[in-house]
């Protein structure tokens, strides 16, 4: 009693819809109660209704297809073999993916369904289920199929640009499954985006055609790669020629030490103190003005400078290393890259 | 009052300084520096100058980071002796902390703070300077010599029992030399303070060293010398 008052309040308390699919959900049901008990008259028009355009409740597609199938079998079994054929292509029209379970529909129902298919022609791909993908080990498997026997051609390519890989082509009778190891045909990962599988079918029998799309998206899910160390810029390296300049611009630096020595002695000092303290300026003023002259004489002539050749050579030596031990490790992260897929509406948010 | 909002600004200027943008790009460096400094310390109360020197032996340890924030410490110690009539010899003693930040791979902005005293068998007199300089360096191109220039102020000059001086002043200049992870150098410093006559005569001090340093570093990014 109590169970039975929550479930009227729920179902009081549902919204429209709901409670109108729950209706259909509900007649089907009690169809599919009808048609196991064989009682096929009762069962048939409950399904009719179902199926007609005037229900007044929302039915979903598989819904609707399975009433159609219901109506098929249905039929079939009362002897009403055109028009259980009828609702059979009507319901594989819908829904390519349709079948019978064989060990729940007879023989001659099965035989019936076989024949809707053969004269019905049309191919459909399921919807890309979201799931997380290691291509080293795992493979995203789309699903695919054709109503009977027919030319198959199972495409993929990226919304935004011309290219266009080909994942199956040859006969097929039936659902598929086509495995994608997530590479491009030049081996890399495809990159991230959104991709449209296509699916185009020539049927041999009917000479019919027919195709499907199904959009999904690919994002990479990797570890944050590590930045280059970037190219030794002239701060970085030592120069490898001294030049006359050179050495006039050092003298120029040490006579500026040594005049700033001298002008902290004289000007920044107190005057009244005496001259005492300066005394110890003439030490720096001795050794910068000497450092200044030295490098000037001694680059009176442009020559090469063996040792900062050689340092340069180690710095960049090392640069490079460090770049290669990066670089391999950027890909042993790129390596465990993993790709996410997600289904999509169409070409666009 | 004041001589705290000086230093207020200079440890905030010195905060958004080290937040600039950064001029190299190497690691953390570690280095020690032994220092023997002729110290001549100067006096003048309105009767002449006295004179007292001496050597200091003293020692600074820094660590830099990212090649252009530079926190040191230093210690120095020594007995300064004078040849003034009636002047007692003293010892003197400092500690002082430094913070620099290198603006470009030329010039950095630096701040300290220096605790000084002067003590005899009956007396002792504490300093306490806080400075905010600006040092030039001129690395030479031919060789692993360095220039070096400083030139601040004192914003915050504390004696026990004298005012505050009305000019307080920092100036160095040095040249380094570099091979290796060894520095030697030898540095020429001043620091004038003029202290305003309170009725009993102007009193002026003046500090010049003479400092040969030797340091060793570890770390720390390989092109800023040559």
């Amino acid at each position: 009693m109590r169970r039975l008052a929550l479930g009227m309040m729920l179902l009081l308390g549902a919204p429209q819809p709901l409670r109108a699919q729950s209706e259909t959900s509900d007649s089907l049901r009690r169809a599919q109660e009808l048609y196991e008990r064989l009682d096929i008259e009762r069962a048939l028009p409950l399904l009719r209704q179902v199926v007609s355009p005037s229900w007044p409740f929302e039915t979903t597609k598989d819904q609707r297809v399975q009433a159609l199938t219901l109506l098929g079998a249905s039929l079939a079994l009362a002897g009403a073999r055109d028009s259980a054929l009828l609702y059979f292509r009507t319901a594989i029209e819908r829904e390519p993916f349709t079948d019978l379970d064989a060990q729940r529909f007879t023989p001659a129902q099965l035989a019936l369904f076989r024949e809707a298919r053969r004269l019905t022609f049309a191919v459909a791909a399921r919807p890309v289920a979201a799931v997380r993908v290691d291509p080293r080990t795992e493979r995203v498997t789309f699903t695919v199929v054709t109503t009977h026997a027919a030319a198959l051609r199972v495409e993929l390519r990226p919304v935004l640009g011309q290219a266009r890989w080909v994942l199956f082509e040859g006969v097929n009778d039936g659902p598929r499954e086509v495995p994608w190891d997530g590479l491009l045909p030049n081996a890399h990962l495809a990159p991230p985006g959104r991709y449209e599988l296509a699916v185009v079918g020539r049927s041999q029998l009917l000479g019919h055609s027919d195709s499907a799309r199904v959009y999904f998206t690919l994002a990479h899910e990797a570890p944050p790669l590590e930045d280059t160390v970037p190219d030794l810029g002239p701060a970085d390296l030592l120069p490898e020629r001294f030049r006359p300049s050179d050495g006039r611009r050092d003298l120029l630096r040490g006579l500026g030490v040594a005049a700033s020595a001298v002008a902290i002695s004289s000007v920044a000092a107190n005057g009244d103190l005496g001259s005492s303290g300066r005394a110890l300026s003439i030490g720096v003023v001795g050794t910068a003005a000497i450092a200044g002259v030295t490098a000037f004489l001694s680059t009176r002539r442009e020559r090469a400078v063996p040792a900062n050749i050689e340092e340069n050579k180690q710095r960049r030596a090392t640069r490079d290393v460090a770049n290669v031990a990066i670089a391999r490790r950027n890909a042993q992260k790129v390596a465990q890259t993993t790709l996410v897929i997600e289904p999509a509406g169409g070409v666009g948010p | 009052m004041i001589q705290a909002r000086r230093a207020g600004l200079a440890s905030k200027l010195l905060l958004l300084l080290s937040l600039a943008p950064s001029v190299g790009t190497g690691q953390t460096r570690v280095s020690g520096t032994g220092l023997v400094s002729l110290f001549d310390h100067q006096v003048d109360i309105g009767y002449g100058a006295e004179e007292s020197t001496g050597l200091l032996l003293g020692a600074e340890g820094a660590v830099t980071f990212r090649s252009r924030l530079t926190l040191a410490a230093r210690a120095a110690g020594g007995s300064l002796s004078t040849d003034a009539a009636g002047a007692e010899s003293r010892d003197v003693g400092e500690v002082g902390i430094q913070a620099s930040v290198d603006l470009m791979r030329w010039l950095a902005l630096r701040g300290g703070a220096t605790w000084r005293t002067y003590s005899t068998a009956i007396a002792r007199q504490r300093w306490t300077m806080v400075e905010a300089a600006a040092e030039a360096r001129f690395d030479f191109t031919t060789n692993a010599v360095r220039g070096v220039v400083r030139a601040g102020l004192l914003p915050v000059v504390s004696v026990n029992g004298l005012p505050r001086p009305d000019v307080a002043l920092t100036a160095a200049a040095g040249i380094e030399y570099r091979s290796g992870v060894v520095t030697g150098g030898l540095f020429y410093g001043l620091e004038r303070y003029d202290f305003p006559d309170r009725g009993a005569g102007r009193r002026l001090e003046q500090v010049s060293t003479l400092t040969i340093r030797f340091g060793a570093r570890r770390g720390g990014d390989h092109a800023a010398h040559r």
